[in-house]
């Protein structure tokens, strides 16, 4: 969003609606305020109130610039609470309700929304994606799935598509394998989401989770050769958009998931040079030599696996050490050497309980507090 | 970025994110870093670093709601 979007020339003519905030949600100054905020994921959009502070709307996901201008406007509105057609009215309060955390309100303000839509409302597509957020916070697998099977078809061929398309499939997915509806709403909802792939104006980010998600199924389902087919061709997107992209910082923003392509592909010395290539431009990152990390512990390459480890603590703050200190226990358990491994474990727990209590992630630290006592049972 | 999603992807960013997140995330600020409290131009629109209370400040003087990007540098 910060490489594409957000620098759009286009959005000028918004620059004095708002007062514009930045937040890194892992600096220990913005610990207080972020709590406060209710972020579940990355990248967030809020707006707030501007006389009190509180949340009016909270949208987890990118968008493309005519959807986040869109975003602005529902803003102003859930700020009001009203404003707009009936539709954009019932949207601003489920988006209000859906800020307090009333999600069953939430869920029949947007639904409301829904059917007050005239045909061609360009709030339907967020109105969709939301009311499925909301459900999905009840855990109704079944009602978000039909949800997404109901509308995700109808809806322009864009992000709010794709996102509708993968939220469904997620909640089919996760439901239980002897569900009765599961198997045919897989079907119809991993199709969409396929389609989603070909798809220009979905962001590349969002194309890339798309194709990672449909690896993790077919690996999930023992299709081996399927989920290696659908690798490859992530590998091959990402590439081709790395090669595309700006800047070296627009380009280093596909390292994450080339490194997850590369493997799933099995194939982890593809991504290898792209990691050096990003380490080079971006020198006070921590981020390559985490992964490079990550690709020489796969690859067997245990001492290229504890240098870079090395230099990924050595540039990491906060809460994000806790990854690299877990993949550098894992090379120590690869290398023979569960001493090592478990002091490393051992440190990084330490370190964890050093940080402030907000940013403490308190599933991963049980994460690491059972392998540790694995390792020293 | 859909929450179901990244209950299904979870499994396999998890091997690649090298932050602690609980969540995966899309990498759209690598290299970003920690940037400084003053105010930096992103396009097209100024946005304040860092520093809640300044954007609650802004917003109350020129009586406008605040629009926050909230994002993880990984």
């Amino acid at each position: 969003m910060r490489a594409t979007v957000l620098n759009d020339a286009a959005l000028a003519k918004h620059a004095g609606r708002f007062a514009w905030l930045s937040i890194n949600t892992e600096e220990s100054r913005n610990a207080d305020f972020v709590e406060r905020l209710g972020v579940e994921g990355y990248p967030t959009f809020l707006v707030l109130d501007g006389a009190t502070g509180e949340v009016a709307l909270r949208w987890a996901g990118s968008l493309t610039t005519p959807e986040f201008e869109r975003l602005l406007d529902d803003g102003e509105r859930a700020v009001a609470a009203s404003g707009g057609s009936p539709a954009d009215a019932a949207l601003a309060r489920a988006d209000r309700l859906a800020a307090e955390g009333k999600t069953a309100e939430a869920a029949a303000a947007y639904t409301e929304s829904l059917g007050l839509a005239p045909a061609g409302w360009t709030g339907r597509g967020r109105a969709v994606a939301s009311l499925l957020s909301v459900i999905q916070k009840t855990g109704d697998l079944e009602q978000c799935a039909a949800l997404a099977r109901r509308e995700t078809p109808g809806l322009e061929r864009g992000p709010a598509f794709a996102g509708a398309a993968a939220a469904g499939l997620g909640c089919a997915a996760d439901a239980p394998e002897d569900a009765a509806w599961r198997a045919a709403a897989m079907t119809e909802l991993e199709g969409l989401v396929v389609e989603s792939l070909a798809l220009d104006s979905v962001l590349a980010d969002d194309r890339s989770s798309a194709y990672g998600m449909l690896v993790d199924l077919r690996d999930g389902r023992g299709d081996e050769a399927g989920a290696k087919e659908m690798a490859g061709r992530w590998l091959n997107f990402l590439e081709a958009q790395a090669a595309a992209a700006s800047s070296v910082e627009a380009r280093a923003a596909f390292d994450s998931h080339r490194v997850g392509a590369a493997l799933a592909l099995g194939d982890p010395a593809r991504a290898v040079p792209a990691l050096l290539a990003s380490e080079r431009d971006l020198p006070d990152d921590y981020n390559p030599p985490a992964r490079l990390a990550v690709l020489y512990r796969e690859l067997g390459r245990h001492d290229d696996a504890l240098v870079s480890s090395r230099r990924a603590l050595d540039l990491a703050y906060g809460a994000r050490k806790l990854r690299i200190y877990d993949t550098r226990a894992d090379i120590y358990t690869k290398m023979g050497d569960p001493a090592a491994a478990k002091r490393t474990l051992d440190e990084a727990l330490a370190y964890a309980d050093t940080l402030p209590e907000s940013q403490q992630p308190k599933a991963f630290m049980a994460q690491l507090k059972k392998k540790a006592a694995a390792i020293g049972a | 970025m859909w929450e179901s999603r990244a209950s299904l992807a979870g499994l396999l960013l998890a091997l690649i994110a090298p932050a602690c997140a609980e969540r995966p995330a899309t990498d759209t600020t690598a290299g970003a870093g920690t940037q400084s409290a003053a105010a930096v131009v992103a396009g097209a629109l100024k946005f304040i670093e860092n520093d809640a209370p300044q954007a609650l400040a802004e917003a109350k003087r020129r009586g406008v709601p605040i629009f926050v990007e909230a994002w993880a540098p990984w």
